[in-house]
């Protein structure tokens, strides 16, 4: 146990340069995209008051107000999530490559180890997704004070609405999701990212397994799993039984639970049995 | 322990922060405004079985809502299981909890047909081939509820070579034979568009069609334009003597807009035991109009006509196979040509509301809803009421309207 948790440590201090750099660049740019989105909204609004000789509140009901939803539709706000996201499904690669290709072939070391291989598997995946957790952590947290932030720039006659965060969360397409409205939503749809992580690993192992083949058969391992998790709905889009919604649920659960399972386990035996450094 | 303080912050802010919000989601409310009725006369007991789907929206933003047994609950603050099933109409809702099996991938209540024995759907499923040809065939189940026997099979659709689309409007089971009423679009070379009313008759013993019976067949060129429809159902799934149907006929001006030629137009009506087809004629010195027809509510008797023309709404009942006006019911609600009306007839009772209204410039004001509530029979008011917001924030909502799609009643 402390094993595992010495190397989770070890993989987030090894990506921790990046990372604050993201969490910084995320906090940066949307607080900068709430200033400047608002002060647009009122520049332009002001503008066409003088120009067309309008009071502030004949402006709102030709032009409409505004609301965060606004804000949160720009790229300064949702810029920072994309380059997160691309940045970590990057670094799901990048966190077993680093180790065959960096400065001293670190993987010799890693695989020496005194624990079983399938500790320093789970670590990797642990730090991937602790990270992405954190990211949302951070939106979450930095979500409300842009709102307040936010209402209180914007003169009351402008303002459509104040939403609370979890409106702005379940009207914006983007924030709802990579923060679900309901709780078991947040289970399933990280739960299903989990899965998806795992199956990369495993392409990943069978190129580090057996190299140029092993590029075919990560290829061929992901377009399996993916027909086998969607085999109900394939099913039903082809119009050849119709499953209820809490049916289609069970068995994409469960196939879901299968899939993860498989992957971990076929990963895991090909770094013990097969991977070559 | 030094060494461990990114991980220790990290695991610590993501349970800490994920965790709180999801505890305040679920024990908040999401500060989106509640509506409910205010009871202005009656007893507001009667609102219990009334559902209402609606939206909160404006330019940027779109909620939709539902509101039941006097609640407004917002698709979002739903939970996740709710969510998963869908939202379905009352009526589909009972028929999938009774005969989960045989209600398997079957959900437009038009293919459906319910009596006390039998429990019959047909649809057509269609595909285009990769020669541009339509392939049809009918999906026809039969449940006999007594043993909970299912039977289904599939049929080609007679003619179908000449057919564009085809949709079920009527399903009915009239001396053990299966009643298929469609609208067909009728394909063509030339620019000439035809539009077709087609009743199959379906063997259901033997499984086959014995009879496809066109109705109605019209053929038109643009600018020229030919429209069917039917008035509003309420009860789409019962047994029903009689089918109607409105046939529209007008002209696209060249630049100007669309005109009907009301001469042309006219309301039809199909018996299913008779197999006639008649013009409803509809009395002239009661001023019923074509128009007032097709937005009325039929259930295979009666066609209920809504009346603006006077001080208060009027709900006005014309028998079908009399072709005579039975009763004229008073609304003790004054008309108001601003807003949109939706009506349901049941439990002996009309279930009449008035809302979405408009403002000079077309854009929909936030005036509230009113819902009445009435004894069909007697056209007493049992119940009358309006919406009041209560928006957790007082300056919210002012600014966002209230849009009724549907009324249904339990």
């Amino acid at each position: 146990m402390m094993r595992y948790l010495k190397l989770v440590n070890f993989e987030i201090n090894r990506f921790s340069k990046i990372y604050i750099s993201l969490l910084l660049i995320t906090l940066v740019s949307q607080f900068v995209g709430v200033i400047i989105g608002t002060k647009n909204f009122l520049n332009g609004a002001r503008d066409t008051m003088s120009e067309e000789r309008l009071s502030e509140a004949a402006f709102v009901t030709n032009n409409g107000g505004i609301d965060f939803t606004y804000i949160a539709n720009s790229l300064w706000f949702q810029g920072p999530i994309a380059l997160s996201a691309v940045a970590l499904i990057f670094y799901i690669f990048l966190i077993w490559y680093r180790d065959w290709f960096g400065k001293n072939t670190f993987i010799y070391r890693l695989l020496m180890l005194p624990t079983s291989r399938l500790t320093i598997y789970f670590s990797k995946a642990t730090a991937i997704f602790l990270m992405v957790l954190g990211l949302i952590a951070l939106q979450i947290i930095i979500l409300p004070m842009e709102n307040a932030l936010f209402n209180s720039t914007v003169p009351e006659v402008f303002l459509n609405m104040e939403m609370s965060s979890s409106s702005i969360m379940s009207v914006n397409v983007v924030l709802s999701f990579i923060i679900p409205s309901t709780f078991t939503q947040f289970l399933l749809s990280y739960g299903a990212g989990l899965m998806v992580m795992s199956i990369l690993f495993t392409a990943i192992m069978f190129e580090r397994s057996f190299r140029i083949k092993g590029i075919i058969f990560g290829l061929v391992y992901c377009g399996i799993t993916a027909a086998l998790f969607l085999a109900p709905v394939f099913v039903m889009g082809l119009g050849n039984f119709y499953f209820y919604p809490n049916e289609l649920f069970g068995l994409l659960l469960a196939l879901g639970i299968i899939v993860t399972g498989l992957s971990i386990w076929l990963g895991s035996w090909l770094l013990k049995n097969r991977v070559t450094v | 322990m030094k060494r461990y303080i990114c991980s220790i912050i990290i695991g610590m802010v993501v349970i800490l922060s994920i965790g709180t919000y999801y505890v305040k989601v679920a024990s908040s409310a999401s500060g989106l405004p509640k509506y409910t009725f205010k009871t202005l006369e009656g007893n507001d007991k009667e609102l219990d079985p009334v559902i209402i789907n609606a939206s909160f929206e404006n330019s940027s933003f779109y909620q939709s809502l539902t509101f039941e047994s006097n609640q407004t609950t917002y698709d979002s603050e739903k939970s996740y299981w709710e969510k998963l099933s869908g939202r379905q109409d009352y009526q589909s809702e009972r028929l999938i909890k009774e005969h989960r099996s045989f209600m398997r991938g079957k959900d437009s209540i038009d293919s459906l047909y319910e009596d006390d024995d039998f429990l019959a759907y047909a649809w057509v499923n269609s595909e285009f081939t990769k020669s541009g040809k339509m392939e049809a065939e009918f999906d026809i189940g039969l449940l006999e509820k007594k043993d909970e026997e299912e039977t289904s099979f599939q049929i080609e659709l007679p003619n179908q070579e000449r057919i564009m689309n085809t949709y079920v409007r009527d399903v009915q089971l009239v001396h053990s034979k299966l009643q298929v009423l469609t609208m067909n679009d009728v394909n063509s070379n030339d620019d000439k568009q035809m539009k077709e009313v087609h009743l199959y008759t379906i063997d259901l013993a033997n499984k086959k069609v014995l009879r496809d019976k066109t109705l109605l067949s019209e053929t038109f060129t643009y600018p020229n334009q030919v429209d069917l429809e039917m008035p509003i159902d309420i009860a789409p799934s019962q047994p029903n003597n009689m089918v109607l149907f409105s046939l529209m006929k007008g002209v696209n001006h060249e630049d100007g807009p669309y005109e009907e030629k009301p001469n042309e137009s006219k309301l039809l009506s199909y018996h299913y035991e008779t197999e006639k087809i008649e013009t409803v004629k509809l009395p002239k010195k009661e001023s019923l109009s074509l128009d007032m027809a097709r937005s009325g509510y039929v259930d295979g008797k009666n066609l209920y006509l809504i009346d603006l023309k006077s001080d208060n709404y009027h709900i006005k009942t014309f028998d079908l196979s009399s072709q005579t006006l039975t009763n004229d019911q008073e609304l003790g609600l004054p008309v108001n040509k601003k807003k949109q009306h939706f009506a349901a007839f049941k439990n002996g009772r009309v279930y009449f509301l008035l809302g979405n209204e408009f403002d000079q410039e077309g854009s929909l004001t936030y005036k509230p809803a009113q819902l009445l509530i009435a004894d069909f029979k007697t056209g007493k008011t049992l119940y009358k009421g309006e919406t009041v917001m209560q928006a957790t924030n007082k300056k919210n909502g002012k600014k966002i309207g209230f849009f009724t799609h549907g009324l249904e009643v339990k």
